[in-house]
């Protein structure tokens, strides 16, 4: 497991952060900022919008900190939810300028017919991911990097525990798909 | 016929997130295939050279200094009312005229005490109307201090209706995006994009052509995650085969339309567009 993150923040600070205790509230947003920056980071690719997600994610938290139930689930899970949906809604408000950067990216590639362009493994791999959906790349960092459970990842992402599956599985083989593009394995025999 | 697991259950099976009944089953299997095994082997690797990269990439990303500073700036104005809240509602048919009238007489009376006036005001959103294409209903959306005229179709294919699932974001104090959907209950959708604001002033790259005398650009078979994502699982609902997305601007505001129709089909429903009906009072 990544991290020593407590998955549920002391009551007691929930409770001051309630009253307007932002000293607590503070103790809060230290103890879980990592987890959501590097969400945001993974699902987004850089640190100005994972930046931009960690600020509107613990506003979105100091609001509605009295919605969040502990009998109902870790402190994380909530977290998780709100980090992945905030990345989702970043992306949709973002999705020409995402868009024209893979259009950059294709132009790139294309311009550079003819030349030699070695890809390692890893800048595949990154390729593949920035082209993974954005659901199927929340199962991913969810699973790859946090080492969340099927389980875990359903109550997470509020999706039933099949679609965790599936997902999963339509994302290794994207994945799979893109590390084995005869390009990509071309490029690694001429690096050779 | 030997009955290869599918990958999701290889999977899970890797994972040892199956039960102690099929991973027995998986596992006999597999000791006796080689085709699951090097299946079984190339998930590993690949998951493997997933998780190191994930690691690698996030190993050094971390909040830059002055985190808690800018979000501690905004918290004391949060707790007190928010008051750009975007509300929509969605009526299938018209309101019974007595039900109007009464509720133009009660805030009538609430009008003539200033006290109440004040609130009441505060409560006052922009309407717009219109028709559905079918003549079933009327759609509606209210919002608070919207400020422009939504767009939507005047014509879709039969079997369509709306799908009540109308939504208006308030996307920054300047950006503002309100989304239409309709579809046929099945595999077929068109989504409505209205949008205002600095992040919605250019044409994306694409197709060229004209919709409703205005140039406007294709794309297709675009990113649809973003703009089928909703709280229903959209993209599992919809046969996504065969999408265009349509983009153009009205005045200042952005009309997308998204769709899986034929083209010629989609390009019907983007030229049938017009400005919903505004009202400015409390009741559509």
């Amino acid at each position: 497991m990544t991290g020593q993150t407590q998955s549920t923040p002391p009551l007691s600070l929930i409770h001051r952060s309630l009253i307007g205790d932002q000293e607590a509230f503070e103790q809060i947003f230290h103890a879980y900022k990592n987890l959501v920056y590097k969400t945001a980071f993974l699902m987004l690719g850089n640190n100005e919008d994972a930046e931009d997600i960690l600020q509107s994610v613990f506003i979105r938290v100091y609001k509605s900190l009295d919605t969040y139930d502990a009998s109902k689930g870790a402190f994380t899970t909530w977290l998780y939810r709100i980090t992945v949906n905030h990345c989702h809604n970043f992306r949709r408000k973002h999705r020409f300028t995402l868009l024209s950067f893979t259009r950059q990216l294709e132009n790139l590639m294309v311009s550079q017919t003819g030349v030699e362009k070695q890809f390692a493994d890893n800048d595949a791999l990154e390729h593949a991911l920035s082209n993974l959906g954005e659901k199927l790349r929340a199962v991913v960092i969810l699973r790859y990097y946090w080492d969340m459970s099927y389980a875990e990842i359903a109550t997470s992402l509020d999706i039933p525990l099949g679609t965790v599956k599936s997902r999963l599985s339509q994302a290794l083989i994207k994945l799979g798909e893109a590390m084995d593009d005869p390009i990509t394995q071309n490029n690694k025999e001429m690096a050779k | 016929m030997i009955q290869h697991p599918e990958k999701p259950d290889l999977l899970a099976y890797l994972h040892a997130e199956v039960s102690p009944s099929r991973k027995q089953l998986i596992q006999s299997h597999v000791a006796g295939c080689a085709r699951c095994q090097t299946e079984i082997n190339r998930l590993s690797s690949l998951e493997t050279h997933l998780q190191n990269h994930l690691h690698s990439l996030a190993e050094s990303a971390s909040p830059g200094e002055g985190a808690w500073e800018r979000i501690q700036l905004k918290l004391p104005d949060i707790r007190q009312s928010n008051k750009r809240l975007t509300r929509g509602v969605q009526m299938r048919k018209a309101v019974p005229a007595a039900f109007i009238a009464a509720i133009f007489l009660a805030f009538s009376l609430l009008l003539a005490v200033p006290a109440a006036r004040a609130q009441v005001e505060e409560m006052l959103i922009r309407w717009f109307r219109a028709e559905l294409p079918d003549h079933s209903g009327t759609v509606a959306w209210g919002g608070e201090n919207w400020p422009f005229t939504p767009y939507t179709i005047t014509y879709f294919p039969e079997g369509f209706k709306s799908r009540g699932s109308t939504s208006g974001i308030l996307e920054s104090p300047d950006n503002f995006s309100l989304t239409l959907t309709f579809d046929n209950g099945k595999d077929h959708f068109i989504k409505v994009i209205n949008s205002q604001g600095t992040d919605h002033t250019r044409l994306p790259q694409g197709e060229h052509l004209t919709i409703a005398g205005q140039p406007a650009i294709l794309v297709r078979s675009p990113d649809l995650e973003p703009i089928l994502f909703g709280e229903v699982n959209d993209l599992e609902n919809y046969t996504v085969h065969e999408t265009y997305l349509l983009t153009w601007f009205m005045e200042d505001v952005q009309i997308e339309i998204a769709a899986n129709f034929p083209l010629e089909e989609v390009i019907g429903i983007a030229g049938s567009i017009e400005p919903m009906e505004a009202s400015d009072t409390t009741v559509p």
